[in-house]
């Protein structure tokens, strides 16, 4: 099998796990849903702040939950699992991309299920709303990137579900930036592109640092 | 004599820290802040020395994935501790002076941002050591870990610079040459310092290592090896 | 925001003071520390059969 053939079966397998218990769906998109209508009644539920704050509480909600996203029942394979795709011959970077490719895909799902939350509630300004269609897969991708590598090295420890989101949280700063004043940017008649460029460069980075420690990466997951 | 012999690096760090603190303090007060500007004189060196930690953790980092010589593992591990020391205690500096000159502790400055965050990586590196019992796993998944946030930094730092730049643009004076004496003075004590606490550390983190594989030893007696799992590690199935 | 509020500082002793104890301080904790866990080290090492 090529490489990308045995990324897109990995993902395959991850995402079917996943339709099993829909854990993303059903439970990480309705916990987030509850934050987002808990932030206003904290901070107060005047209309032209939530319009102000919407968009960044839409990001800061997406880096921050989003971490459960990584940490999935079905993003972590048992014990005969692991065995069988080792023993199968997967190139361990096709393994990482692989799960990779369906980490992103569920932040993707999550950030579209949230998207229409954030619009009913906080009735963010929408001006160059098609920009989305980059920004949210860029963001995804930088996510799913992260996610793979800080999971890897997490994997099977008992304090995963706290050390993770640590690992995790001050290394997503750029995606949190780059999606925040992208759409600021907008606002202000300014150009896009740099933070598109931010966006694209952190994918880039953190694609080459997984592909480069696929191998220890994988020795280490066993 | 023999005092000096074995304790010379201590000796010299604490001669050269002793100078650069009363320079520090005796060179003529910087002309647009005064006085306070004398807390630069440590501020800078610790965040310089925190960078050079974290430099050196990267290193280590590398140099363990491609030999797997567990002292790689230990200098990374002893200077990422270092790191996040003076990070703290840059950043606890950095803030008294802001207080005064910017009146405020806290500002949204990028290096300010960046450096924080830095503490941040660093503490998840060492709670990922801390995580993980076996000693080449633990060296493998925070090598790893060492080369991802190394590779980071620069994307996180640039990014709040552009994010800052948007709002405003940062001010930068220059300083006088007997001031910048002064700092490199500092520099290099701390420097000095570093030097002797990475010794330090390494000699702990030799013990430790030597304790670990003492108290494995009598794990594993009790159990009997005929119960540890053969080893798949470089039986290299994944070719 | 970042405007240099005041060229002269009230008290900028205190503040220098304050930085210096804290981070010349901090070293030296930061050492002895050391010192203690590796006695400790030692001695745990000793005390295994």
């Amino acid at each position: 099998m090529s490489f990308w053939r045995q990324a897109f079966e990995i993902a395959r397998k991850d995402l079917l796990v996943e339709s099993r218990t829909a854990e993303v769906a059903l439970m990480t998109v309705p916990f987030a849903a509850v934050g987002l209508i808990l932030i206003p009644l904290a901070i107060g539920t005047d209309a032209p702040l939530l319009t102000d704050l919407g968009p960044g509480l839409f990001w800061v909600v997406v880096l921050l939950f989003g971490v459960l996203v990584i940490l999935r029942k079905s993003a972590v394979d048992g014990g005969p699992q692991r065995d069988l795709v080792r023993l199968l011959g997967i190139d361990p970077a096709a393994r990482f991309a692989g799960a990779t490719l369906a980490t992103s895909l569920l932040v993707l799902l999550f950030e579209v299920l949230l998207g229409p939350v954030v619009i009913a509630l906080y009735n963010p300004a929408l001006d160059g709303w098609g920009w989305l269609f980059i920004i949210l897969p860029l963001v995804a991708t930088g996510m799913g990137l992260l996610g793979s590598l800080t999971g890897g090295v997490t994997t099977s420890l008992g304090t995963r579900t706290s050390l993770t989101p640590l690992l995790i949280a001050p290394l997503a700063l750029p995606l949190l930036l780059g999606a925040t004043q992208a759409l600021e940017s907008l606002e202000r008649g300014r150009s896009i592109l740099p933070w598109l460029a931010l966006l694209a460069a952190v994918d880039l980075a953190l694609a080459v640092t997984g592909v480069l420690a696929a191998r220890p990466l994988e020795e280490a997951i066993i | 004599m023999k005092f000096l012999r074995t304790r010379w690096l201590e000796v010299t760090a604490l001669l050269v820290v002793g100078a650069a603190v009363v320079r520090g303090v005796t060179v003529a007060a910087d002309v647009t802040q005064g006085d306070v500007q004398r807390i630069m004189y440590v501020h800078v060196p610790a965040a310089w020395l925190a960078f050079l930690a974290f430099g050196v953790t990267v290193v280590g980092s590398v140099a363990w994935l491609r030999s797997g010589k567990p002292h790689w593992d230990r200098l990374a591990a002893s200077s990422a501790e270092i790191g996040v020391v003076f990070t703290g205690l840059a950043i606890v500096a950095g803030m008294i002076w802001a207080r005064p000159v910017w009146g405020q502790f806290w500002t949204w400055e990028p290096r300010l941002v960046t450096t924080a965050l830095l503490f941040f990586i660093y503490l998840g590196y060492l709670a990922l050591r801390r995580a993980v019992i076996d000693p080449v796993e633990r060296a493998r998944r925070s090598a790893i870990m060492g080369i991802v946030a190394f590779i980071q930094i620069p994307i996180v730092y640039q990014s709040v610079n552009w994010w800052r730049s948007l709002h405003q643009t940062s001010s930068r004076n220059s300083i006088d040459a007997p001031l910048r004496v002064t700092l490199w003075l500092a520099v290099l004590a701390f420097t000095f310092a570093y030097a002797v606490m990475l010794r330090r550390r390494l000699e702990l983190s030799l013990l430790e290592a030597a304790l670990e594989l003492r108290q494995l030893e009598g794990s594993q007696a009790v159990a009997g090896a005929a119960v540890v799992a053969p080893s798949l590690e470089k039986a290299g199935h994944h070719g | 925001m970042v405007d240099l509020v005041a060229a002269q500082v009230e008290n900028a002793w205190w503040y220098v003071t304050a930085a210096y104890v804290i981070i010349l301080g901090g070293m030296a904790v930061f050492v002895t520390a050391l010192g203690i866990r590796i006695r400790r080290a030692r001695r745990a090492l000793d005390q295994l059969p």
